[in-house]
C-alpha cells in the first residue's frame, strides 16, 4: 500500500489528461473557502483581471464598483476612462509590488517623490498615466482625481470580503530614489525616461512573497475578514526589456508568478489559487485559446476559465437578472484596456 | 426677421422685450421683425427634439412645433437650407444636466470636494456632449443648411434652484464648468454664443455684477424681466438696432426690490433658513457687516440658528435683538418657540405673551400660547384662547378670510414660523385638528372625559390625524371600558409607534378583557419582539396563557 493507490483520477495525468479532451478537462480548481452570494467582491490586476471581473459581474455575484461612473456619463466611453473595468480606477495593475504601493499610498503610508508628470498636453498622474483619454489640465485636477481615488481604495479594502487579484507581469521600471514602482516606463505614455532615476526591475519570487505578505498583512490588520483569491494571467508580454527574447522573458515572468501565487496560497488559510494560467496555457489545451496572435486570450477562453471558476462558486441566478453590466459587453474577449500594448509601438 | 427661442431662459427675453416702451418696440421692429417665443423647457432638448426632412428640419415634437408656427406663422414652421431668417436659439446653455435628480449627490468636478467621486474636466466634457447630443446635432445639422444662427448663453445660477440649495459651492463650481464647457465646444463648430452683457458681470455693486465666485447669486435671473430686459437691448443693439441700448451708470435693476445689498442678504438668509440650510446664518452675518443694526438681520439670525435647533445661540441672537428692539412681536414669537424646545414653558409663555399683545391678530401666536399654557398648567386660560379661536370672532374671521394659496401648514411642531399673516385660515381650513388636540388634553387635565374624548374624537377624524391621538382616544376609551374603540385607537398608535410598551399592554389587556386570549397572547409575542426586555409583557403573556389553558380546561 503506498500514498499513491489511493488518489482520484484527477492526479493521474494518463486519466485525467491524456486520454480525454482538452474541454472535458475538469477540477482544475481546489476551492478553499465558499463565496457566498452576498460577499462584496473586488478585483484588480493586469488586463486579464478584466475578464473576470466583467464575468463576475454579469453572473450575478456582488461585484463591487467603488469608484463608479457618474450615471449620465456615455456607456460607450467608460472604458477609455477606466470606468467599470476594475473596483477602483486604478487601471492595470501588473506587479505585486504595485499592488502593495497602491495600498500604501491610499493610506497615506508611502509617498512616492514623483507625484505629477507635467507634459506638453497636460498634467499626467505617473501611476495611472493611462487613466483617461487626455491628461489632466492641471494639477490640481490631477490631485482632485487621485484623492477621490484613494477615497474609493481605502473604502474597497476596508469593505470588500474577496479580493481577486491576478499577477501579470515580473518587470516593473522603478524609480531610484525612493523605490516607487511605476506601471509604465516613464516615456511610453507621459513622463521622461531618465536613465539616472528610472531603473528596470525584473521581480524575483522571493521579493514577490514578501511583497504578497506584507499587503496581505496590512489588509488583514484593517479587514480581518477579507479573503484573497490569487490567480495568474495567461497573456504573454507585450515586451521584455530584459536581454532575453520575449517567450523566454515570458516563461520566466509566468513561472515565478505562479510559483509565488501557490506557494502564498498553500501557505496562508485565507488566500486560495486559481489555475486560470494552466486553463489557457497549459500543453494540453493546445494554445486553442489564444487569439491568432498568440496572445490575447479569446472570449471561449474566457468562457472555460470561468465555466471551471462557476463550477465551484455557482453563479447567482436569481441577481443575474438585476445586476447590472459595469461596462458594455465589449466586442471581444481582446478588448481590453491594456496599456502594456502601448509598448507594441516602439516595435520597429 | 430675428426669431429668438428656446427653453425656459427665453422667457427672460419675453419678459423683458415687454418691458419695452411702445416707442421702443416700434423702433425695434421698424429696424428688424424680432420675434421670441418658448419652445420647451431645457431638459426637453436633451431628448430627440427635432428631424431632418427633405426640405430642412422640424422639430419632431408636436407642442414644439405648434409653438414655433406660433411665433413665425404656420406657413414657416420649417427652417430652410440658407433661411433668410436670423435665429438665436436658448437650447442646450442652460445647465438642465446639473439638474437631473440626485446625479451630482456624490460627484463633483472643477474645484473638487473630498467627499465626493471626482469627475475630470474631460469627463466632464464627454458627460456634457452625450447629454446634449442632440441639441450639438441640432446646431451641426443647422451648419450644414447653412442657417443663420447663434446661441444664447445661460443666466448665472440661481441659489433658489435646488441643486444650489443642495450643494452650495460645489453648484457654482459644476455650473462654471459648464459653461466654460459648453462654449468651447459651440466655439469648435465655429457657433456664435451670445453673452449677457458685461454690466451683469463686471460691477460689484448691484445683484447682477456680484462675481460668480464671490457667493451665491442673490437672486434669480431665470425668467426674470429685469435680466431679460437688460439682455435684450444689449442683443438687439448689437445687432444693428440703434436706439435702444442701455445707460450702464443708470441701471440700477434688482430682482425682487430689495434696496440694499443687506436686503438681498436678508432675503436669501431667511430663503435657506426656511429651508433649514446650514448656509443661512452666513448670509444675516454678511447682512450685518453692512448693517449692524439692522432688526430684521439681527432677528434672522436668530430666526436661522433656530432653524437649525441651535437653541443656545437662538436663545442669545433674539435676546440681543429684543434688547434694541423690545417692540418685534416676530422676534418675541421665534424667542418664545426657541425656548418651547428647551423646555422652559414658563419663560416661552412670557415671551409668547409679548408677541400675541403686540399683534393679537395673529391665530397662530394665539395656538402657539394656547398649547404652552396648557403645558404650564393654565388649563382655563388655555380653554379660552382655543374657544375663542374655534368659535370666536378670531376663528369666525380667520374662517372668511378663505383657503390661502400656499401650502405652508402649521403644526404643533415648535420650530415652525408663520410670516403669513393668513396661515392662520389655512390652520383653520385645511388641518383644524391640532386645535382639537390641545382642547382635548385641556379637557382630560380638567377631568372632564367625555368633552375630552368628544375633541380626540373629531381629530382622529380628520385625515390629517397623527397615530399618537389615536392612542389619546384609546386610552379614554380603555379607562371607560370600552375595549373594543380602545382596541382600534392602539392598532393604530401602534402602526406608527411600534416601541410603545403602553399601547402593547393596553392592547392585549382589551383584547383579554372581550375574551380574545389569542389575539392578546399575539400582541404579547409582538411587543416581546419589538422590547424584548421588557418583564410586564413577559408576564403578561404568562399570564394570558394560563388563563388560556384554565379556559380551556374549564370547557
Amino acid at each position: 500500500m503506498n500514498p499513491y493507490e489511493a488518489l482520484p483520477d484527477r492526479n493521474y495525468w494518463s486519466r485525467s489528461v491524456a486520454k480525454i479532451s482538452p474541454f472535458d478537462v475538469s477540477e482544475l480548481y481546489n476551492k478553499k473557502f465558499e463565496i457566498s452570494p452576498t460577499d462584496k467582491i473586488s478585483t484588480a490586476g493586469s488586463c486579464f483581471a478584466q475578464h473576470i471581473a466583467k464575468r463576475l459581474a454579469k453572473a450575478g455575484f456582488d461585484y463591487c464598483d467603488f469608484e463608479p461612473p457618474l450615471a449620465a456619463f456615455p456607456r460607450e466611453r467608460m472604458a477609455d476612462y477606466n470606468y467599470g473595468v476594475y473596483s477602483a480606477r486604478y487601471c492595470n495593475i501588473y506587479t505585486v509590488r504595485q499592488l502593495l504601493q497602491t495600498f500604501k499610498r491610499a493610506f497615506g503610508i508611502f509617498e512616492p517623490l514623483d507625484q505629477f508628470w507635467q507634459d506638453v498636453d497636460g498634467v499626467r498622474d505617473p501611476f495611472r498615466p493611462a487613466l483617461e483619454p487626455v491628461p489632466f489640465v492641471d494639477r490640481h485636477e490631477a490631485q482632485a482625481s487621485r484623492e477621490a481615488h484613494f477615497k474609493s481604495v481605502r473604502s474597497l479594502f476596508s469593505t470588500s470580503d474577496l479580493f481577486i487579484f491576478t499577477l501579470g507581469l515580473t518587470e516593473a521600471w522603478i524609480d531610484v530614489r525612493d523605490g516607487a514602482v511605476l506601471p509604465l516606463c516613464p516615456g511610453t505614455k507621459g513622463g521622461v525616461f531618465d536613465p539616472d532615476r528610472h531603473r528596470f526591475a525584473n521581480f524575483n519570487t522571493s521579493q514577490m512573497r514578501q511583497d504578497l505578505e506584507e499587503f496581505v498583512e496590512l489588509c488583514s490588520n484593517l479587514n480581518p475578514k477579507l479573503k484573497f483569491l490569487l490567480t495568474v494571467s495567461p497573456v504573454p508580454l507585450v515586451a521584455t526589456a530584459t536581454d532575453n527574447h520575449v517567450i523566454t522573458a515570458t516563461t520566466y515572468s509566468k513561472s515565478a508568478l505562479r510559483a509565488v501565487a501557490g506557494e502564498f496560497a498553500d501557505a496562508h488559510p485565507r488566500v486560495a489559487y486559481f489555475p486560470s494560467y494552466e486553463i489557457i496555457a497549459a500543453p494540453p489545451f493546445r494554445g486553442t485559446f489564444f487569439e491568432s496572435n498568440m496572445r490575447g486570450v479569446s472570449e471561449h477562453g474566457v468562457d472555460f476559465v470561468m465555466s471551471n471558476f462557476f463550477k465551484s462558486h455557482p453563479p447567482n441566478i436569481a441577481q443575474q437578472l438585476v445586476t447590472p453590466i459595469l461596462v458594455d459587453q465589449q466586442k471581444s474577449a481582446v478588448d481590453v484596456v491594456c496599456e502594456e500594448m502601448l509598448l507594441e509601438m516602439y516595435a520597429r | 426677421m430675428i426669431v429668438l427661442l428656446g427653453d425656459s431662459h427665453s422667457r427672460a427675453i419675453i419678459n423683458g422685450y415687454a418691458k419695452l416702451s411702445q416707442a421702443e418696440r416700434r423702433t425695434v421692429s421698424e429696424a428688424v421683425d424680432f420675434r421670441c417665443g418658448f419652445l420647451g423647457p431645457a431638459f426637453s432638448f436633451s431628448e430627440p427634439f427635432w428631424m431632418r426632412r427633405s426640405d430642412g428640419i422640424s422639430f419632431a415634437k408636436e407642442d414644439m412645433q405648434k409653438r414655433f408656427e406660433g411665433v413665425v406663422g404656420s406657413q414657416a414652421g420649417i427652417i430652410r437650407p440658407g433661411d433668410h431668417r436670423k435665429f438665436i436659439f436658448s437650447i442646450g446653455s442652460q445647465p438642465s444636466l446639473l439638474h437631473v435628480p440626485n446625479l451630482w449627490a456624490e460627484f463633483t468636478a472643477g474645484s473638487g470636494q473630498e467627499d465626493t467621486h471626482y469627475l475630470s474636466r474631460s469627463a466632464f466634457r464627454e458627460t456634457l456632449k452625450y447629454y446634449n447630443r442632440f441639441s450639438f446635432g441640432f446646431f451641426r445639422t443647422l451648419k450644414e443648411l447653412n442657417v443663420d444662427f447663434s446661441v444664447l448663453a445661460s443666466p448665472p445660477p440661481s441659489p433658489h434652484f435646488a441643486l444650489v440649495e443642495q450643494l452650495g459651492r460645489r453648484a457654482l463650481d459644476l455650473w462654471r464648468l459648464h459653461d466654460e464647457i459648453f462654449y468651447e465646444e459651440l466655439n469648435s463648430m465655429a457657433i456664435d454664443y451670445e453673452v449677457p452683457p458685461e454690466i451683469v458681470r463686471q460691477s460689484t455693486t448691484r445683484y447682477l455684477r456680484l462675481p460668480l465666485h464671490d457667493s451665491l447669486f442673490l437672486s434669480s435671473p431665470h425668467g426674470n424681466a429685469d435680466y431679460g430686459e437688460l439682455f435684450l437691448r444689449d442683443l438687439l443693439t448689437k445687432k444693428g438696432v440703434s436706439g435702444i441700448a442701455f445707460d450702464a451708470d443708470e441701471v440700477d435693476r434688482t430682482l425682487d426690490s430689495p434696496a440694499t445689498l443687506a436686503a438681498w442678504y436678508i432675503k436669501l438668509g431667511f430663503s435657506l433658513a426656511n429651508q433649514r440650510s446650514s448656509a443661512a446664518p452666513l448670509q444675516f452675518d454678511q447682512a450685518l457687516k453692512i448693517e449692524p443694526q439692522n432688526p430684521k438681520a439681527m432677528f434672522g439670525l436668530g430666526y436661522a440658528y433656530g432653524q437649525l435647533h441651535l437653541t443656545h445661540e437662538a436663545e442669545a441672537q433674539l435676546t440681543r435683538t429684543l434688547s434694541k428692539y423690545s417692540d418685534y412681536a416676530e422676534c418675541w414669537a421665534a424667542l418664545a418657540v426657541v425656548r418651547i424646545g428647551k423646555g422652559m414653558y414658563k419663560e416661552a409663555q412670557s415671551a409668547m405673551e409679548n408677541a400675541v399683545a403686540m399683534d393679537p391678530s395673529r391665530v397662530d401666536r394665539q395656538l402657539r400660547l394656547a398649547s404652552i399654557l396648557e403645558r404650564t398648567g393654565e388649563l382655563a386660560r388655555a380653554g379660552e384662547i382655543l374657544t375663542e379661536i374655534l368659535f370666536g370672532e378670531m376663528g369666525q374671521k380667520a374662517l372668511h378670510l378663505g383657503v390661502h394659496s400656499s401650502e405652508e401648514k402649521i403644526g404643533l411642531d415648535p420650530v415652525v414660523f408663520e410670516t403669513d399673516p393668513y396661515a392662520a385660515a389655512t390652520l383653520l381650513t385645511r388641518d383644524p385638528a391640532p386645535f382639537w388636540i390641545i382642547l382635548g388634553r385641556i379637557e382630560l387635565r380638567s377631568g372632564r372625559r367625555s368633552a375630552a374624548e368628544q375633541c380626540f374624537q373629531r381629530a382622529c377624524s380628520l385625515s390629517t390625524a397623527k397615530p399618537v391621538w389615536f392612542a389619546y382616544l384609546a386610552d379614554i376609551c380603555f379607562e371607560r371600558g370600552d375595549f373594543h374603540r380602545a382596541i382600534e385607537g392602539y392598532e393604530a398608535a401602534l402602526k406608527a409607534s411600534p416601541k410603545v410598551l403602553k399601547y402593547y399592554k393596553r392592547l392585549g389587556i382589551s383584547y383579554e378583557r372581550i375574551g380574545r386570549i389569542e389575539s392578546a397572547r399575539s400582541i404579547y409575542l409582538r411587543g416581546l419582539s419589538e422590547l424584548p426586555l421588557e418583564s410586564e409583557l413577559a408576564a403578561l403573556l404568562e399570564s394570558a396563557i394560563s388563563n388560556e389553558k384554565r379556559a380551556a380546561s374549564t370547557a
